[in-house]
């Protein structure tokens, strides 16, 4: 008899797990603009605003001020990071299956590189940026997608292949450009593509925050096709699910939210990838649960590593892109090597 | 001779009845090469048909050309009254169920939510299943002798019970023609029968039932009409021990069948 959920998912369950993880993240989101790190006389040390942080007049409002929108930022990247990955692995039956390996993330990075060269700042502000990121996300998915259909099928292992395929490209086009570039611009380009999340505008907050709940919210509505889709294409369009309109719309969408976040905070890598292994191998593959649990995992990581990158090395910061793959390798390791979680991770083992 | 009556009775029912699944002319190709050369049959409600033939000869791929999971060269496939490809796949999938001849599950979902996919198009909003879906995939996990492997990882059974496991999905799915890849495959003898004895029953209730099968044997015993292909096209169809024993079906296998009689009066059939 495995460990793994043995029966299956009911309302009850699946709103006990998805209600206690979303108190537990909102626990995480209202600590966390309050913390931070003060350097002094007797070093640095962990600190929490005081209640004068609601006085409007103070310093620590202030500072409360530039946290809130990075917090708010790092649940919508996070989640609709976490969420997409759990939706593309479904869709493609791939354990791989994510934002890097489908060519996305380095599409829309060549489109920001291409558009750092071109000196879109000095014209669009920071904003162009991100704004050439998410074009270059949308055109990456128009040609990967072209290049896998197949008579109006989308093989899983054809579109993984484009993808890896445009992926390498994009990264090659990316360096040669900044072969050619200057020094300032070099810098600019690594430190947008390392991803973070640091001087982040209540604005961008507001207009990434439509496109993602409504995003994630399609991706939930299709998680029992999902199910379906993980016994193949064949058996789940023999149980009455409309194949083709479920692998478009959950590809089309989960890119789509990638290339939102990534328009907000550069590509954050990892975390489209291990949230839903990791909590596949805690609650079990029902899509149903697992897609939503991924959003609000994935935004408990994005907001715990972008924490990290905010305080550990204070007053510097480093760029959460870099702390979720510097936490993220090791602790996926640690998923693969451990053969009880192993045995959960995707199936046969 | 209780069957015997029983069969008649039934081939002269079928006179008055429309066929509930038809072949016209209906061609396969894939990538360009044609598998399936204009095939002309049909099949009744009630009538339980073993497709054989050799490998290659095209069985699977007309059982998914009938499933509407392939498009037609050309032709035309009817069942219950509507062309199966390009036709709603949740509202067909009430009357027709597809048991796909190779199935690898990803994830480690349970024997238990396997079968209970099965009750997909039966269901509304955000699918939890409610006592009918429960009772109709505990029954058709009694049937298929799978209901003490309900909590077990579907990805850890053996091939004959993953087998069992997908047939009592597509039972739970509650259609009227079962389109059957190779169920006996990789199942032990017993369960083999009890199988096709599900099947029939299936059948004498009114469903109809196309399956594949290498079993000539089974195919004789409880199928009550077998279609042979050869390359692509239906060289004998119509009682099992008449086809069984075509010349044309001699000469697609490459080897006469045998069909003949146990002491116990139990028809038998075995490659000679």
């Amino acid at each position: 008899m495995s460990s793994a959920t043995p029966t299956r998912l009911t309302a009850q369950r699946l709103a006990t797990v998805l209600g206690s993880a979303t108190l537990l993240l909102a626990l995480l989101a209202l600590m966390a603009p309050l913390l931070g790190v003060t350097a002094d006389a007797h070093g640095r040390h962990l600190s929490l605003l005081s209640t004068a942080a609601f006085d409007p007049s103070s310093t620590e409002n202030a500072i409360l001020w530039v946290r809130i929108p990075r917090v708010l930022a790092c649940l919508l990247v996070g989640a609709a990071l976490g969420a997409s990955g759990a939706g593309l692995q479904a869709i493609l039956r791939n354990p791989l299956a994510e934002p890097f390996t489908l060519g996305i993330s380095s599409g829309s990075a060549l489109a920001a590189v291409i558009a750092i060269r071109i000196g879109v700042e000095t014209w669009l502000g920071a904003a162009g940026v991100g704004f050439a990121a998410l074009l270059g996300a949308g055109a990456t998915l128009l040609v990967v997608w072209r290049l896998a259909r197949t008579e109006q099928r989308l093989p899983a292992a054809t579109l993984i292949l484009a993808g890896v395929t445009v992926s390498m490209f994009c990264s090659a086009a990316s360096v040669l450009i900044q072969y050619t570039s200057d020094f300032s611009e070099v810098s600019r380009m690594l430190r947008w593509m390392m991803g973070g999340l640091e001087s982040m505008r209540l604005s961008t907050v507001g207009w990434a925050a439509a496109p993602i709940v409504v995003g994630i919210g399609t991706l939930i509505a299709f998680t029992r096709e999902l199910n379906a889709l993980a016994a193949g294409e064949e058996a789940a369009a023999s149980v009455g699910v409309a194949v083709a309109r479920t692998q478009s719309v959950v590809f089309i969408v989960a890119s789509l939210l990638v290339g939102v976040s990534i328009a907000v905070a550069g590509p954050i890598g990892f975390v489209g990838l291990i949230v839903p292994h990791a909590i596949r191998g805690t609650v079990g593959p029902d899509h149903r649960l697992l897609v939503p649990a991924s959003a609000l995992g994935g935004a408990a990581l994005l907001l715990f590593c972008d924490s990290l990158a905010r305080m550990v090395a204070a007053p510097a910061q480093l760029p959460a892109g870099a702390v979720t793959a510097v936490l993220g390798g090791p602790f996926f390791i640690f998923i693969l090597v451990g053969h009880k979680w192993r045995a959960n991770l995707w199936g046969r083992s | 001779m209780a069957t015997e009556q029983a069969k008649a009775e039934r081939t002269s029912e079928r006179a008055t009845r429309s066929p509930a699944i038809t072949l016209r002319a209906a061609s396969v190709a894939l990538a360009r090469r044609t598998i399936i050369a204009s095939v002309d049959a049909a099949a009744y409600a009630g009538n339980l048909v073993a497709i054989i033939g050799p490998n290659g000869s095209g069985k699977s791929t007309l059982l998914r050309a009938i499933a509407g999971l392939l498009p037609l060269a050309s032709g035309n496939i009817d069942v219950l009254g509507r062309a199966p490809f390009g036709a709603a796949r949740r509202s067909l999938a009430r009357q027709l169920c597809y048991l796909p001849q190779q199935t690898e599950l990803a994830f480690g979902f349970s024997v238990e939510e396997v079968v209970l996919l099965g009750r997909y198009a039966q269901q509304r909003g955000a699918g939890f299943a409610d006592a009918v879906d429960v009772a109709a995939a505990h029954e058709a996990m009694e049937r298929c002798d799978v209901k003490h492997l309900a909590a077990r990882r579907f990805d850890q059974l053996s091939g004959g019970e993953a087998r069992r496991v997908l047939l009592a999905q597509a039972l739970c799915q509650a259609a009227t023609c079962l389109l059957l890849d190779e169920p006996t495959a990789a199942i032990d003898p017993a369960h083999a029968r009890s199988v096709m004895q599900l099947v029939r029953a299936q059948c004498d209730r009114g469903a109809v039932a196309l399956l594949v099968t290498h079993d000539v044997d089974l195919a004789l015993r409880y199928a009550t009409h077998v279609w042979a292909l050869d390359g692509g096209a239906l060289v004998a169809h119509g009682e099992p021990a008449t086809v069984l024993q075509d010349p044309a079906v001699t000469k697609a296998f490459g080897v006469a069948i045998h069909v003949g009689e146990l002491p116990s009066g139990q028809p038998f059939a075995v490659p000679a």
